[in-house]
């Protein structure tokens, strides 16, 4: 599912996105192949039961998410444990996977949950976070090369105010879609996606603001790498009744020899807010900003990987899911190699 | 003659009297006038066929209309457009209305009903201080061409376009349908099956044109179609400024335009193109706007969005040279539950272009403000930078303003930025205001004036006047319902 060739040419009109008739010939190609086995593994957490599924968010539109409802998977409900540190092994050796994970967090204590997919079929997914009334989590996705997959992630937040994090490396075409409802209460995201290996990430965003003085901020960061396209994309908005809420939809990209593709969206229905911005940008570092760093002793890897973690940390409060962004951020960036 | 000089982005004469204050902010009234010829109906082959005859075109005209019609009814209708669905095509019955005015030089050869119409409107003044050439275009007819012997010494060529395809065939042939071709969208391959009205213009080599030229278009009934195309060929390291103007009566129901704008920029050339949109609040406006540089020339869009009922218009450039650039300011009102959306596009599609967007809008009394912007950057367009900047001014709890940009990075070594706002009227501020002895009405038109100041000042001084003029009749009594 490559998009080579379609990049040619001026008009305003063409599109760079995944085809979504591509998908569909994916997903019967892979039930033709059968159910993928070895199903899902915890570690630092429990599979607390396995339950119909009929928690779909509302914003559940796309073609792609109504492809996972009609696979109709069970949902298992994992319990996150007291540990930091949540390993979910999810097994795709071939086939089709369709999943969906239900997360109960316990309390306020910062959560790293790390799904570590494993073979090269294809995966349609559902994770939904819930508990945790001042949730701080941090969710890294890792997929290797494969089919083209699916994952839908979705956050409801009443009453509450979270913080949340998402590193996600991907070597496949990958589509995920992320719902996140704010209803009187606070939530800030960061999303960091690293497309790798030519392949094509695209992210879709719908957060919606609602209530009494709602907030939600929203950053991603998106790194292409070796001819990969990021797409980074959504709508926020604020709704029709809320009053005096606070939105935020920044976008970042690096592009390293890659392509980038942004569109943060903003609906404003009412004239009742305190703050509604977006932007989107793409980062390049100039000659004068690595001399002068390495002017102070930094060797030009060690400047690039300063400027870029920190772009990594912009839009994060908890120093907690900073310090953790930061370190795994760097890793990423060395695994992949920088200049200099 | 009065010395030319750059100013700012928009290659402005700065000590010419432009007049365009002059432009009536008021609805115009019933309007009458006698017509000439009227072709009613549905969309069809042989209704565009019959415009086609009317108009003695050539046959490959005729041919383009009948294939952009073909392309029309297989094209699906945009579902992103907001409201869409409330638009009907089939009540609009006049597609091509000829008035029974026989097209002149001279103001007082027209009939004194429409004369009349063009004096309220100030344009004869405004010709005769200010512009080199102007094109008076009344429903689907151009009934007043003026072009000063200053403009004429220079070799330029300003007609309408109707008569262009007549008597300049291999020009208007090589650059008609080119830059935006009629497969864009359905509402483009509508405009190519009927068009009708419009200018083309054509600056020789070298030669700058001081004064600006207008383009000014009326629609006089409800019901009616106006579907003008032009066309602005700058040829090598020459420069122009061209305003396009358009009004309409007060009607009692909707009329439709889909107007059409094509700029070809040659090498090293710099075309301004000023839009004063004026339309009364029945107007559906569609207006297609866009533009190809080549190598170093220079496009700049200002697109005034005042009036109409429903508007799309996003200026595009496609930086196709070199070292092109190009700069777009827009400004929109929407109050009492008028839709503006607007925007603007750009493609890098070759090294070192440059593009810088400006939008600032303000929403009131119901009214819908969206922002629709693209900033491409085509694989090998290295070294290209764009800024894009937004902002919604929201006066009460009714309005909504929405934004939409799209940024396409597919070169890695480009420098692209986009950054919007919404922001509320601040009632701190308003307070701050009276309490230093401003009436309400008259903190908020201080605080809307600030808001929009950073335009301004980007705009030429008369247009800058008649938007502050605009404002203050628009919001004016607004801090006193508020």
């Amino acid at each position: 599912m490559s998009n080579e060739g379609v990049l040619v040419g001026d008009s305003p009109t063409i599109k760079h996105y995944i085809e979504p008739r591509e998908y569909l010939n994916h997903v019967e190609e892979s039930r033709r192949e059968g159910l993928a086995g070895g199903g899902v593994s915890v570690t630092g957490g429990v599979v607390s039961g396995e339950v119909a599924s009929s928690w779909y968010s509302a914003g559940c539109s796309s073609l792609y998410c109504q492809v996972h409802k009609i696979l109709n998977p069970k949902t298992l409900v994992i319990d996150v444990g007291s540990d930091t540190y949540t390993r979910v092994d999810v097994n795709v050796w071939k086939g089709l996977l369709p999943l969906n994970l239900e997360l109960n967090l316990p309390d306020s204590s910062l959560r790293v949950i790390d799904f570590n997919v494993k073979g090269s079929g294809l995966l349609s997914a559902w994770v939904r976070v819930r508990g945790g009334s001042r949730r701080r989590l941090v969710l890294k996705f890792n997929l290797p090369k494969g089919r083209a997959s699916y994952i839908g992630v979705s956050e409801e937040c009443g009453g509450c105010l979270g913080e949340r994090a998402v590193i996600l490396e991907s070597s496949r075409t990958l589509r995920v879609e992320e719902f996140i409802r704010v209803e009187s209460s606070s939530f800030k995201g960061k999303n960091i996606v690293i497309a790798e290996d030519g392949s094509i990430l695209d992210w879709e965003t719908r957060g919606v603001a609602g209530g009494d003085s709602p907030l939600l901020h929203l950053h991603g960061l998106a790194v292409s790498v070796g001819g990969s396209t990021t797409a980074l994309r959504g709508v926020v908005a604020v709704d029709k009744h809320s009053r005096r809420g606070s939105i935020v939809y920044g976008l970042d990209s690096i592009q390293l020899n890659g392509r980038s593709l942004m569109q943060p969206k903003l609906e404003v229905y009412t004239g009742e807010v305190e703050e509604a911005r977006h932007y989107a940008r793409n980062v390049r570092f100039t000659a004068d900003q690595i001399f002068y760093l390495s002017s102070r002793g930094l060797s030009t890897r060690e400047a690039y990987v300063l400027l870029l973690t920190g772009l990594a940390k912009t839009g994060v409060e908890d120093p907690g899911i900073s310090f953790l962004l930061e370190d795994v951020f760097r890793q990423v960036l060395l695994k992949l190699g920088l200049p200099g | 003659m009065k010395r030319f000089r750059e100013r700012g982005t928009t290659g402005w004469c700065e000590d010419m009297s432009l007049g365009i204050e002059n432009i009536t902010l008021e609805e115009i009234p019933e309007v009458s006038y006698k017509h000439r010829l009227e072709i009613t109906g549905r969309v069809s082959r042989s209704l565009v066929e019959e415009i086609s005859r009317v108009k003695k075109e050539p046959e490959w005209m005729r041919n383009l209309r009948l294939r952009a019609l073909e392309f029309f009814e297989k094209a699906r209708t945009p579902q992103w457009i907001p409201f869409i669905e409330k638009i009907d095509l089939d009540e609009i019955t006049s597609l091509y209305v000829k008035p029974d005015v026989e097209k002149t030089e001279k103001w007082e050869d027209l009939p004194e009903e429409v004369r009349k119409i063009y004096e309220k409107l100030k344009l004869p003044e405004s010709y005769a201080r200010y512009l080199a050439g102007l094109t008076s275009v009344l429903d689907s007819e151009s009934v007043f061409v003026g072009v000063k012997e200053y403009l004429r010494s220079l070799g330029v060529v300003m007609i309408p376009m109707e008569e262009a395809v007549v008597k300049y065939p291999n020009l208007v042939r090589e650059y008609f349908s080119r830059v935006f071709p009629y497969t864009d969208h359905k509402f483009a391959a509508l405009h190519y099956a009927l068009w009708s009205g419009g200018v083309f213009v054509y600056v020789p080599k070298n030669v700058r044109v001081a004064y600006p030229v207008e383009a000014f278009f009326f629609v006089g009934r409800e019901m009616e179609g106006q579907f003008e195309h032009s066309l602005i060929v700058a040829d090598e390291g020459s420069e122009i400024v061209f305003i396009e103007g358009c009004s309409a009566p007060r009607l009692r129901k909707e009329s439709f335009h889909d107007g059409m704008v094509e700029i070809y920029a040659h090498k090293a050339s710099k075309v301004s193109f000023v839009t004063v949109q004026n339309w009364s609040r029945n107007i559906v406006n569609f207006n297609n706007k866009r533009a190809i540089a080549e190598e170093g020339a220079t496009v700049d869009w200002v697109e005034g969005s005042i009036g109409s009922k429903f508007t799309v218009t996003y200026p595009s450039t496609i930086l196709r040279g070199e070292g092109s650039s190009t700069t777009s300011t827009v400004m929109s009102i929407s109050r009492g539950g008028v839709v503006k959306d607007t925007g603007s596009k750009v493609i890098h599609a070759a090294p070192r272009t440059t593009s810088r967007v400006t939008s600032k809008s303000i929403v009131a009394d119901g009214g819908v403000s969206i922002y629709r912007g693209l900033v491409q950057v085509n694989k090998g367009s290295k070294g290209s930078a764009s800024y894009v900047e937004c902002e919604s001014l929201i006066l009460d709890e009714k309005s909504q303003s929405h934004t939409y940009p799209i940024v396409h990075l597919l070169e890695d070594d480009a420098s692209v930025g986009h950054e919007a706002s919404t922001v509320k009227l601040d009632e701190d501020q308003v307070f701050y205001l009276m309490s230093r002895g401003l009436r309400r009405n008259e903190a908020v038109s201080t605080i809307i004036h600030g808001f929009i100041r950073d335009v301004l000042k980007k705009l030429p001084f008369e247009f800058a006047v008649m938007m502050s003029r605009v404002l203050d009749a628009e919001f004016g009594e607004y801090g006193g319902v508020g």
